[in-house]
This record gives structure tokens, sequence and C-alpha cells, in this order.
């Protein structure tokens, strides 16, 4: 940017002084006398909406068209790397070097009569002679285009990173990445390798780092490529391993839960590819399907059938200590797990999680699967034992937070703690006695030192806090060993692990509803379905219209049957069959958007919704119309 | 498909073929034609219906903004992405020519 704007002012100055040139050519002869030698004089000028020529004694002064013309020939010579020689009776213009604040450097102007070529620059902070000076800040011009080259390049990288990252996980890891880029380029002048440090004291969340931070260590390198995800390659589905039976269409459809979750593995390919529901709907229509077509449908097929199998085992690896560990890690999760008690979360937690297996993509999916099996390998070494019996510990003695003593017993828990505090409280007790009380205790030191008094504070206030510095060191020895690989691995694993249990519970608002009504009512209340509808349900509303189920007839025959169902129909007034007729409420006759064949309530679309309420109406014109004979 | 093309009140068969239509859409999946059909009709149905329809379709269209706001904002966190990165970039490279020209 500095160098497009200096470039710009460059050749703005060059046009202005050929104009100079051309209208003033006389003016300049008069002023030149022939046969002067050029004058070796040396004037600085300042770069700004006009050129201004600086004097020997500093005062300022715009500088005239010839002079202007002669500082934009003696900047080209000068990038050009020729030998700056004045015109005739015109000094060398030097460019006053401005410091970093913006301000001219303390430089004294040259004396007049000097020649302009290379010479000390007196009281240079830097050292550097004028010439070296103006060759470095060409060669800082240079770099500078450079850098903005290689910018621009990477800014591209950046761009098609930004677009490659599809997934609202792909951006939160970019983010992340950008804000830890700029935490470390936040302090210029820092080393790049900045010296090794005491680990900094974990949150007070409780045995637990940020699980945020944690996720995003070594896993996110291990994430492949978003781009490679999103491209798809039909031709190589997914292997399935050993044992796991590939579904034929017709049976994932004999079963609504297999087709609804066959359904949400096509809308998640679709979101990649761009046409899996189009296919689909096809399919559903008994529209001829192109090769390519049975080809989606066949990769469809091979992903959910690894899906339901990964989805499977992990459904049932999530279990009550681990739901309790994820609620301690998570104050949120906690609240909520309570709120609707662990056995109901837990069992809709490995309900979701069917579901999830469907839905998430695959290096979220892979992330969350990898998980058990680095927590079962770690969980099982003497370190993590240690640190697990360490923090059972500290739980169970003190029956306190997680960080409460460190806090407490800060200045005084250790050994090089407490000598420092008896320093200073030694200083302190010196202060506090005055000049006589210190000078004597020099002359008797026994009993009398600050030093001694101090330490006697010091290991009373220790002995008092006795159990806090116990606390304190469980704490710490516990952070040490979080710091050792099958502790930091676990807590890792257990990050994601306590991530998905959350999106298992957030990832659809009915799951809560209904988790909310359950516990509410303390009844079983199951999720609104709102996945999509099977073809099933879909062919089945088609051949309810095609068969007139909702005709004036049906509703008739299902009314004459309703008659049937009331004791002594017949001998009832006309307004009391009236009575019957207007009560009777035929929720056969509904529409079956609204429910599953297995009878469960679905949550209609908004066309769903209109159907029904079409339907409703047309049930009450049509009730109107009905015959109250008797049966 | 049945035509209606009067501007009184819907019958009861009229509603019932209306209904099939309608119906027939969505099964089909074509949600756009399905609600240009209703947008067509809606003048000839029922008021009462009339008035369920158009409060769903009120909610539909309020469910639809919040996407679209939400697309919205998406796109512009991108945008916001995009340009933390690049100034994160220009930071990484002055620094690294500081570091080189100290």
């Amino acid at each position: 940017m500095e160098s497009a704007e200096r470039e710009a002012r460059r050749r703005a100055l060059i046009e202005k002084t050929e104009r100079a040139k051309q209208s003033s050519p006389k003016a300049r002869q008069q002023e030149e006398p022939e046969g002067t030698e050029p004058s070796k004089s040396a004037l600085e000028y300042e770069m700004g909406d006009e050129l201004t020529v600086i004097g020997p004694d500093g005062t300022k002064r715009p500088a005239s068209p010839e002079e202007s013309e002669e500082i934009a020939r003696q900047h080209i010579a000068r990038q050009a790397g020729e030998a700056i020689t004045p015109t005739l009776g015109m000094p060398v213009f030097n460019l006053r070097m401005l410091a970093d604040t913006g301000q001219p450097t303390n430089e004294p102007p040259p004396a007049p009569g000097s020649t302009g070529t290379p010479e000390p620059t007196p009281g240079a902070a830097s050292g550097l002679t004028t010439e070296e000076m103006r060759a470095e800040r060409e060669r800082l011009l240079l770099s500078n285009e450079e850098l903005t080259r290689r910018f621009a390049k990477q800014g591209e990288n950046m761009a098609k990173r930004i677009k490659a990252a599809r997934t609202a996980r792909g951006f939160q890891a970019l983010q992340a990445e950008i804000e830890e880029s700029i935490a470390s380029t936040s302090t210029p002048g820092s080393t790049p390798e900045p010296a090794p440090t005491p680990a900094p004291a974990p949150e007070p969340e409780p045995q637990s780092p940020d699980p945020s931070k944690v996720v995003r260590l070594d896993t996110e390198t291990e994430r492949p490529d978003p781009s490679k995800v999103a491209r798809l390659d039909f031709n190589n589905p997914p292997e399935l391993p050993k044992g796991v039976k590939l579904l034929e269409q017709p049976e994932i459809q004999a079963n609504p839960e297999l087709e609804r979750n066959f359904v949400r593995v096509v809308e998640r390919l679709d979101s990649v590819h761009g046409n899996g529901k189009e296919v689909y709907r096809k399919w559903m229509n008994k529209e001829i399907l192109s090769d390519a077509d049975r080809q989606l449908l066949a990769y469809a097929r091979r992903d959910f059938a690894l899906r339901l199998h990964e989805g499977t085992i992990l459904a049932g690896k999530l279990n009550m200590t681990d739901l309790e560990t994820a609620m301690r890690r998570n104050t949120a999760l906690r609240d909520e797990v309570e709120l609707y008690g662990r056995e109901r979360t837990l069992k809709e937690m490995k309900k979701q999680t069917l579901v999830l297996a469907m839905k998430m993509d695959n290096a979220d999916f892979q992330e969350v699967i990898s998980a058990y099996p680095i927590l079962d390998k770690n969980r099982g070494t003497r370190t993590y034992k240690m640190w697990e019996w360490t923090v059972k510990k500290h739980l169970e003695i003190t029956g306190q937070p997680w960080g409460y003593y460190k806090e407490k017993t800060e200045g005084i828990s250790t050994k090089a703690e407490r000598m420092k505090a008896r320093r200073v409280a030694a200083e302190e007790i010196t202060k506090n006695r005055g000049i006589v009380l210190g000078t004597l205790s020099r002359y008797a030191p026994l009993g009398l030192s600050p030093f001694a008094t101090a330490d006697r504070k010091i290991r009373g206030v220790a002995w008092r806090n006795r159990k806090d510095i116990r606390g304190a060191k469980y704490e710490t020895t516990a952070e040490e060993l979080m710091e050792k690989p099958p502790v930091r691995l676990v807590n890792e694993q257990l990050s994601v692990i306590t991530n998905f249990m959350r999106l298992t519970l957030s990832h659809d608002p009915e799951v809560r509803r209904a988790l909310q009504e359950s516990s509410g009512f303390n009844e079983d209340v199951r999720p609104q379905e709102a996945g999509p509808m099977t073809l099933r349900e879909l062919r089945g509303e088609k051949e309810r219209i095609i068969s007139g189920a909702f005709s004036q007839a049906a509703l008739q025959r299902a009314f004459d049957a309703h008659k049937r169902t009331v004791p002594n129909y017949n001998g009832l007034s006309k307004e009391k069959q009236g009575k019957v007729r207007d009560v009777w409420d035929p929720p056969s006759f509904s529409s079956s958007s609204g429910m599953t064949p297995e009878g469960k309530e679905r949550r209609p679309s908004w066309l769903g919704r209109i159907l029904e309420a079409i339907v409703n109406a047309l049930m009450s014109k049509h009730k109107q119309n009905l015959s109250l004979d008797n049966v | 498909m049945y035509d209606f093309c009067m501007t009184a009140e819907m019958t009861t068969e009229e509603l019932g073929a209306f209904y099939g239509n309608l119906a027939a859409l969505v099964a089909r999946g074509e949600e756009d034609e399905a609600q240009e059909y209703l947008e067509h009709h809606i003048q000839r149905l029922p008021d009462e219906l009339k008035n369920e329809i158009l409060g769903t379709m009120f909610l539909k269209a309020l469910v639809d903004e919040a996407k679209e706001t939400e697309a919205i904002a998406r796109i512009q966190e991108e945008g916001m992405t995009a340009i933390k990165a690049l100034e994160v970039l220009k930071k990484e490279l002055e620094t690294e020519e500081k570091g080189e020209n100290p």
C-alpha cells in the first residue's frame, strides 16, 4: 500500500516537473549562467502535498519548479543506482529521513558546500551514513513491493481455504487458527520461539482445562482438508468393515426408521453433491433413474450401512460414567442433565447418536468415533490412574472445587514461596518497627531478628492452613500430571465426547422440548419426528386422495359405523342425533402428514399443516351434510 | 388438474379437488408449485380456512426471513473471517520482514 502511494506520488512529481519544464524553459536558462560549475552543496527536501526545500539554517520553503524538476531527476537517478550529478546551479537534494515517530531525525542539515557524496551523518542514532540510509530506504521500498506481492498471493490462498471451509466446524477451526496467529503476532519484536514458561494454571472449571482449547490441539492437524471431504468419489464408496451388512433398497424401505435415517444420509450427501434429494425424489416417484443416479444411491447405501454400524457402536459406548464426567466438565450440560434426569437423558442421547451419525459430516463424525479407542487405551495407564487418584483425593478430602486451594494458599504453599513471603514479611516488620527496633535487632539477632519473626509468622500461617496447603499440593501434582500425554489425550478426547453429548441434545430443539415435557410430567414423551417423510407415508397420502378417503360417502360410512356404537341412537331425538354428529371427531380422516404409520406424532411441514387445515375444513363441510337417519 | 375459475367460495367438491391437487404437488415434492397453486386459489377458500392458511404462510415467511437473515449473518461472518485472515497475513509478513531487517 505504502509503496503504491509512494510510486503514485513519484509519478505525479515527474509529471509536474515535466509540465514545469515545458512551461518555463527560458526562465530556467536565465537563471542558469553559462559556464557555471555545478553546485556541490546539498539541501534536504520533504515530500508532502507539495515539495518543500529545507535550507541550511532549517527554514522551509516550497520548491521552485526548477528545484522540483531537479529533485525528481535526482530521485530517478538514485532509484536507477546512478551517480548523482546535480545540474548547473543546483545542489544535491536529499530526502529528509523521518524517525519512527514520523518526526524528522535530529540529523543537522549538511553544511553548505558539502558534496552530497557519502559522508558520515553526525548524530544519527543508527550510525549509518546518509548514503547508506538512502540505500537502506531503497532496499526497504523494494522489499515492501515484494511483501505486497506475497501478501496478495497468500491472501488468495487464504480465500481458497475460506471457500473450502464449508462446515461450521471448518470455519471455527479456521477462525481459531487465525485468532491464534493474531495472538502470536500481536507482540511485535517478540522472538518467534518464546522461552519456556511454566504452564498456566487451569481454569477453575472442575478437573479439566478449557475443553475448546483441548479439542483444537492435535486433532485439527489430523483433520482432512475440507475440500477433499467435499469431493465425493462415487466410484469409490466407503469400505465396509467385515461383517457389516449392506442393506438393499427394499430392505431399507421396509423399515420406516431405517428409511428415515437413509434419507438423512441422502440429505447430507445432497449438501456435498447437490443432487441427492432430487435423485431420491425421482426414485420415490417411480421415475427412470440414470446410471449416475443409481451410483449415487449405491454410494448412499454403503455410507448409510457404515454410519449405522459406527453409530450403533458409538451409542453403545456412551455410558453413565462418561456422562457424569462430561457434566463435571461442562456446567451447561450438568444443568440440563440434572433438569431432565440422568437415565432419561442418556437414553435420549443414545437415540440421537444414531440420528447424528447420519447427519454429521465425515470429519466431525470421525473425530467422535475415534475418541473412544484413545480413551480406552490411555485410561489404563499408570499416569492416568495416578492423576485420577489425585483428583479424587482432592475432592474427597477437601470437598472444594478445583483451583480453590491454589488460590487460597497462593504465596505459601511451596517452600520457595514461603521463603519469599518471609523476606517480604521481614521487610514489612523492619519498616514497621521503626529505626530503633530495627537497629536493636541487628545487635540482638536471636529472637528479635525481623527474619526470625517473619519466619515464625509464616510458619504459623502455614500450620493454620495445613489442610489448604495439602489441597494445593494435590492440585499442583494433578496439574503436573495433566501435562503428561496419557492425561492430556484423555482430556482432549473427553472434550470431544462432552461436545458430542451436548450436540445430541442441541441439534434438534424438538429433543429438548420432549425431554423437558417428559421430566415435567414424569412420563415418556417422544420427540416429534421432524425427519423426512418416508416413501410409504408419501405414497399412502397419495393413495388416500385417489381412493377418495376424504369423500362425503366415505365420511358417511364412517359416521354410520359410529352411530352403531352410540347406545340407543335410533331412540334419540333429531336434535340429540345432531349433537352426536357435531361432537363426533373422525380421527382416521385427519391428514396422514401429521402422523407416521406407527401412529407416532409427526411435526408436519408448513404445507403439511395447510393440508391438515384443508382436510379439517373439508370434514366440517361434509359433516354438515351427513345423514342423521337411523341405523 | 381441476380448474377453479370462479371468484365465489369453493364448494365442498371444489375444496376436495383443491385438496387432492395440492396434496399431489406436496407428495411430488414440488413445494414451489404447491405454494403458487395455493396462492392462486386462496381467495376462494372459506374464510376460516383462509385465515388459518394465511397465518401458516405468515409464519413460514417469518421463518424464511429468519433463515435469510441467518444466511446473511453467516456470509458477513465469513467476510469478517476473510478480513481477519488478511490482516493476520499482513501482520505475519510484516513481522517476518522485521525479523529479516531488524
